[in-house]
């Protein structure tokens, strides 16, 4: 047996590790490339040539405002996108949705093209600082981590476990090693057991479940303290709560970069004891554990409805 | 020496701001609100000189604070914090209804400071 505590990693340096998924605007307005205002007048102009998939229909001459009408009456009894709502309800065909959409990507303008149009800053600049922004994004780029073929939104997954895995070393300063994931019908009890729910284009519960001695090297690495005796368990078991956040909170960024739309509820303890946690019957249950270096237990889950 | 105020109900990041603020040399941490509803009645009692904020929050969250502090100071200077910082309408709504900036979670003390001090500075 190893020491009784997980290692804890030295904290890193400004500009090192301590990095989140990130908007290109705000990463610029840090870099002090443009103004707060700038940014406001950029999105303005974004907003006008942007157009919603009913808006460029209607521009596009293929749809009446009566018809978007009937089509936002629908979705309340329905929940469909728009376009298929419209196919759905033959005031479309597929030919012609694709045909809005394929010009609502034409003609997007991006928060960096605006920028540029409002004189808020030159092409070559831009270049450098999308340069940059991949840069400090690049900690984020998903590696390869396997998924059972039964889990559902694979994707995902596999990118909620990556940016847990990476916070796990960055924020909680916990080494580790991953486990490949698997499909399970229940979690064991755990000292402490944070949930968290998300809703939208994937509807899912994520997990954290930690002994005592990770949650204290978290509550260590967080807070930057060495002595935690004096901190009551509330503050504790609040850091592993605020590591959950987090976690789920670039999780969702970088869902919504890649289309998803996820609204997250903030993160409760779950009681559990000794007791199991049931993957609910709709639900799936993928749990990604990691070893640490003492064999202390530290394990994460999503369970996702299909 | 600049005042600032830490709107969050979370007690870790009020604790880990209040660090940052503490350590810097030009801010002052001047208090800590949980909710909405407490930060507005602080903003008033403390008069801080830029406000860090929470976007989710019980009882009144971070956006409705935020279009109440600046229905009353238009002139006030608060930044957004957010793990959910990423999500671009997020940044886009809290931007327009007047937050000067947001910083996302996990910080990073000294682009804290270097996003406070831009933002006291009206950079």
């Amino acid at each position: 047996m190893g020491a009784r505590f997980p290692v804890v990693l030295k904290r890193a340096s400004a500009g090192g590790w301590f990095m989140a998924v990130k908007f290109f605007g705000q990463f610029l307005v840090e870099q002090r490339a443009v103004s707060a205002d700038q940014i406001l007048e950029a999105i303005r102009l974004q907003e006008t040539r942007n157009l919603k998939f009913g808006d460029m229909a209607i521009q596009m001459g293929l749809l009446t405002d009566r018809q978007m009408e009937t089509a936002h009456k629908a979705q309340r009894r329905e929940d469909l996108p728009l376009g298929d709502m419209l196919v759905k309800l033959g005031f479309l065909n597929n030919f012609q949705r694709e045909a809005i959409i394929a010009k609502q990507k034409s003609q997007h303008l991006y928060i960096g093209e605006a920028l540029v149009e409002i004189g808020a800053v030159d092409h070559s600049k831009l270049e450098h600082y999308l340069n940059e922004f991949k840069l400090d994004q690049a900690a984020y780029i998903t590696d390869d981590i396997e998924m059972p073929d039964e889990v559902p939104h694979p994707d995902f997954c596999r990118f909620c476990a990556d940016i847990t895995y990476k916070l796990l070393t960055r924020m909680a300063g916990v080494r580790h090693r991953p486990v490949p994931a698997q499909v399970v019908d229940a979690l064991e009890g755990n000292d402490v057991v944070v949930s968290m729910n998300m809703l939208g284009s994937v509807n899912a519960m994520f997990i954290v479940s930690v002994s005592r001695d990770i949650m204290v090297a978290i509550a260590k690495s967080v807070l930057e303290i060495d002595d935690i005796t004096p901190e009551p368990d509330e503050v504790l078991i609040d850091t592993v709560k605020e590591f959950a956040n987090v976690v789920l909170g670039n999780v969702v960024a970088k869902a919504q970069i890649k289309g998803y739309k996820i609204e997250i509820v903030p993160p409760e303890l779950l009681e559990v004891g000794d007791g199991l946690i049931a993957v609910p019957e709709e639900m799936v249950g993928v749990y990604f554990p990691v070893v640490v270096p003492d064999g202390s237990r530290c394990e994460f889950a999503l369970f996702v409805a299909p | 020496m600049h005042k600032v105020l830490v709107v969050d109900d979370s007690i870790t990041v009020a604790r880990q701001l209040q660090k940052i603020i503490e350590g810097s040399g030009d801010l002052q941490f001047v208090g800590h609100a949980k909710n909405g509803a407490e930060a507005l009645k602080m903003k008033a009692t403390e008069n801080p000189d830029i406000v860090c904020m929470d976007m989710s929050m019980p009882i009144m969250d971070g956006v409705q604070t935020l279009r109440a502090m600046i229905a009353k100071d238009p002139n006030a200077k608060v930044v957004m914090i957010s793990s959910l910082a990423g999500v671009g309408d997020k940044f886009n709504e809290v931007i327009k209804l007047g937050a000067k900036n947001v910083l996302a979670k996990p910080f990073e003390g000294e682009q804290v400071l270097a996003t406070l001090r831009a933002v006291l500075a009206g950079v």
